[in-house]
């Protein structure tokens, strides 16, 4: 079964970048959206969430025609620093993280939208700039709203097959990921093969299932 | 009464739509190899018109895949496979009618390069060499071009060192789409596919193979509409069938 | 010239679901407690909040002690957090996920972290054993009662040791007695510490309680000039605790001064003696609508007049209808009918040796002089 643990192994590597890239974005996302007056602001917040309702096969596309050799990011990237994103795991985490984003986002600005902007008031008439204010009492209220959005995400990207297969393509020990070894093993007919992984991808979702739930603080303070 | 005439339609309305996903007796539905995808769309418009009550649903993709689906039960009527290991397995598993398989064309092995490519390699060996960083290859257990290049390879020795190289397709189309786009050096494909985008890749050199590659077609044991299927075959194997698929490259079986 | 303590003329135009509002107020005060009065929706926690920095009015200036925090003119807008004033919200703002002394403790770290829970400062100790909260610092906000929130929110604003406290109704989300007794604290407190400080409200109670001050507001709106300009038309300012309306009834002209009678509605009638220009130039006929305003400590309150005659010519009788002892004084209301009360300040041996009680039959006494005349802008 040494395939099936190297998958494993790569599936969550895969999702915990791309989980972290979207915490930070999503994050500073959702705040801008909760917090911001500017014009337009419904659209940026619609084009954002676009991921979520794309299919992945299109995203996959776009993607490709983006940071593929021929595209205008990744032939830049390839000329300035040599790197190539196609068929790495370092692609599979940008094609994971984008489909994954609209979770983050979506949840944070929900939660910073829920948080009373008296308290942020309060604090910055007691001196506070407007980073410590974020930091003290703005995330802190937030975060087990973003923390919701936070664990869907990691699943999406555990999950992500189809964005991922047209970029990363299925490299086993590279960019094969639990998903697509899966989906390999059957075409091959592989059926024992794929049984088995699908067995441990279960496994390791209940696993993380329960890891969030620990998480979680055992005292909610007061109503926000 | 407007009401359950408004019902009634909707019910027409929901029946004319799932009529595409029911197998009506004047359906059928083929599952052939990626390479086939061209010449067989072709093909079934033709067969259309000489027997109008007759619709064809075509499936592609990577021949392996197909037999998966077709040992799970999909409701396929014909399959057409790349290789003969595909369509031997097929038989083993009495996927298909016995006696009733045929080959109906032939297929070489080529390599190809994109078209602006600065290394274009003459022989197996120049694969080995530097200039060629990734070479697209059918994922052997599932892909027919895949088998045939990992063949070719094993017998020139040369295939360790290739397959670390390798990037895996799922079909001999996608190893076609990374050549294309550029995202390879190399590609293993048949001639008929490099034949389809002439723009975008050329054939770096024809690779010989020890096995023919010649292409079986046989109607499905569990199909619904043993009458149309073979018929098809008939169709594939007439004089206008063989001529659609020489105009796509496809040599005589 | 010494500036003024209280320096604010904001003007900001606000629109919001179809509806516009303007806030368009001016005042400028000396006053060391500054009460801000006016109905729900005048626009005074706009004003406040614009005072603290929360709220960027379009165009105007707020300085205190002559320190401008804004000023549109010459392009000044120091930010929230540079002010140094103390903000107590309605609704105390109280951060939940911190305990009562990490809460009282916050501002006095600004940096990126909150103070531990185990914070050791003698500050904040001190402002703890101040405002009694001693054995609820560990507690959390959702485990208070109301009296007790809003003395952390008090303790938390002072503990920043501000250079003056704005204070948006901080009594209104308190039931009655513990309002007059946090009454009596926070009057103590802002004595001793000699803190400048502006109280919002549309409670009457807290005018007669803190003001040495008051300004009017309505619909956002405030009229200009400094304290001593009376123009009765547009200027009504008053720290009456009193505000009777009525219909004026009749006018006796006289050498120099008129005499007004303002009928009340209920039937009781109050007289007041103004000057003839007051009288012109507020427009008393008979017939107008207008106000008589009273403070609650020119009222006598007698329960027996019997056959006495005395020279005050208003004499309004009724039935006492609340009676609230203070530390010092009690207040006495009485119900004169036709929905209109009186309130009188009586020392609280007068009310005993009395025996004022709920119920009760009483009388309001007060001078025609002790009655100014007002009129509705």
């Amino acid at each position: 079964m040494e395939p099936a643990w190297v998958a494993l192994g790569l599936s969550l590597k895969v999702a915990l970048w791309a989980t972290a890239i979207d915490l930070l974005l999503g994050v500073a996302a959702g705040y801008a959206l909760a917090r911001g007056r500017f014009p337009g602001r419904e659209l940026v917040d619609s084009l954002l969430l676009l991921p979520m309702v794309l299919p992945p096969t299109v995203l996959g596309y776009y993607l490709l025609i983006v940071i593929g050799r021929r595209g205008w990011l990744g032939a830049w990237l390839e000329r300035s620093f040599g790197i190539n994103l196609i068929f790495t795991w370092q692609g599979a985490v940008i094609a994971a993280a984008i489909v994954a984003f609209p979770f983050v986002c979506k949840s944070a600005r929900a939660a910073f939208e829920n948080v009373d902007m008296q308290y942020e008031q309060a604090a910055r008439v007691l001196g506070l700039s407007s980073v410590a204010v974020f930091f003290r009492i703005t995330l802190p209220l937030a975060w087990r709203g973003i923390l919701a959005g936070v664990l869907l995400a990691f699943a999406r990207a555990l999950g992500e097959f189809g964005a991922t297969l047209m970029v990363a393509g299925s490299i086993p020990g590279k960019t094969q990921t639990l998903s697509i070894a899966v989906y390999e093993a059957v075409q091959a007919g592989q059926d024992d093969l794929a049984n088995g992984l699908v067995l441990l991808t279960s496994v390791t979702c209940v696993a993380v299932l329960l890891l969030a739930g620990r998480l979680a603080p055992s005292r909610i303070p007061g109503r926000s | 009464m407007t009401l359950s005439r408004i019902l009634r339609s909707v019910l027409a309305a929901a029946a004319l739509s799932t009529a595409g996903a029911l197998a009506l007796a004047a359906d059928l539905t083929v599952s052939a190899a990626a390479s086939l995808t061209n010449a067989f769309k072709e093909i079934g418009t033709g067969f259309e018109a000489a027997n109008p009550d007759t619709k064809v649903q075509f499936n592609f993709g990577a021949s392996g895949a197909l037999l998966q689906q077709i040992a799970k039960g999909a409701p396929v009527d014909v399959f057409a496979s790349a290789d003969q290991e595909t369509m031997q397995q097929a038989e083993q598993q009495q996927l298909v009618r016995p006696g009733a398989r045929v080959n109906f064309v032939s297929n070489s092995l080529v390599v190809v390069v994109p078209q602006d490519a600065a290394a274009v390699p003459k022989t197996l060996a120049d694969l080995n060499t530097p200039a060629i960083k990734k070479v697209a290859i059918g994922v052997p257990a599932s892909v027919p071009v895949g088998r045939y290049t990992k063949a070719v390879l094993e017998k020139a020795r040369l295939w360790p060192a290739i397959e670390a190289k390798m990037i895996g397709a799922q079909s001999v189309r996608q190893a076609l789409d990374y050549v294309a786009r550029g995202e390879v050096d190399a590609g293993f494909v048949y001639r008929t596919d490099a034949a389809i985008m002439p723009d975008k890749v050329k054939i770096a050199f024809v690779v010989p193979t020890d096995t023919p590659v010649v292409y079986p077609i046989a109607p499905v044991a569990a199909g619904s509409n043993p009458a149309a299927a073979q018929k098809f075959v008939s169709y594939v194997m007439s004089p206008a069938g063989q001529a659609v698929l020489a105009k796509y490259g496809f040599g005589k079986p | 010239m010494t500036a003024a303590k209280w320096e604010v003329s904001v003007y900001k135009s606000l629109a919001s679901g179809g509806h516009r509002f303007e806030l368009d107020v001016a005042f400028s005060s000396n006053a060391t407690r500054l009460v801000l009065f006016g109905p729900s929706g005048a626009g005074k926690s706009l004003t406040l909040k614009a005072m603290a920095g929360l709220l960027r009015p379009d165009r105007g200036r707020v300085a205190l002690a002559g320190d401008a925090l804004f000023d549109s003119q010459a392009g000044i807008d120091v930010p929230a957090r540079d002010r140094h004033l103390g903000y107590l919200f309605q609704e105390y703002a109280l951060f939940p996920h911190l305990t009562v002394r990490q809460n009282v403790a916050f501002g006095l770290d600004k940096g990126l972290r909150n103070p531990r829970r185990r914070v050791a400062s003698a500050p904040v100790e001190r402002w703890l054993e101040t405002l009694e909260l001693a054995a609820l610092g560990d507690r959390y906000p959702d485990e208070l009662s109301g009296g007790q929130r809003q003395r952390t929110a008090l303790a938390r604003t002072l503990a920043a040791e501000p250079r003056a406290l704005l204070l948006d109704e901080p009594f209104a989300a308190l039931d009655a007695p513990l309002r007059v007794k946090l009454r009596d604290e926070l009057r103590e407190l802002q004595a001793r510490l000699a803190l400048p400080m502006l109280l919002i409200t549309h409670d009457e109670a807290d005018i007669e309680a803190f003001a040495d001050e008051v300004v009017y507001l309505d619909a956002g709106l405030r009229c200009d000039g400094p304290p001593s300009t009376h123009r009765p038309e547009d200027d009504m300012k008053t720290s009456a605790r009193n505000q009777l309306s009525g219909t004026v009834s009749a006018v006796k002209t006289g050498a120099v001064n008129d005499e007004i009678e303002i009928a009340l509605p209920g039937g009781q009638r109050i007289v007041s003696v103004v000057t003839h220009e007051s009288a012109a130039s507020l427009g008393l006929v008979v017939g107008a609508a207008a106000f008589a305003l009273v403070k609650a400590s020119s009222v006598v309150v007698a329960t027996d007049l019997g056959t006495v005659r005395v020279s005050a010519r208003n004499q309004l009788s009724g039935t006492v209808s609340r009676i609230q002892p203070g530390t010092v004084n009690t207040e006495v209301v009485i119900d004169i009918g036709g929905g209109a009360s009186v309130a009188a300040i009586v020392t609280r041996e007068s009310a005993v040796s009395l025996g004022l009680a709920a119920g009760a039959l009483a009388t309001a006494l007060f001078k025609a002089s002790s009655v100014i005349v007002g009129v509705p802008r």
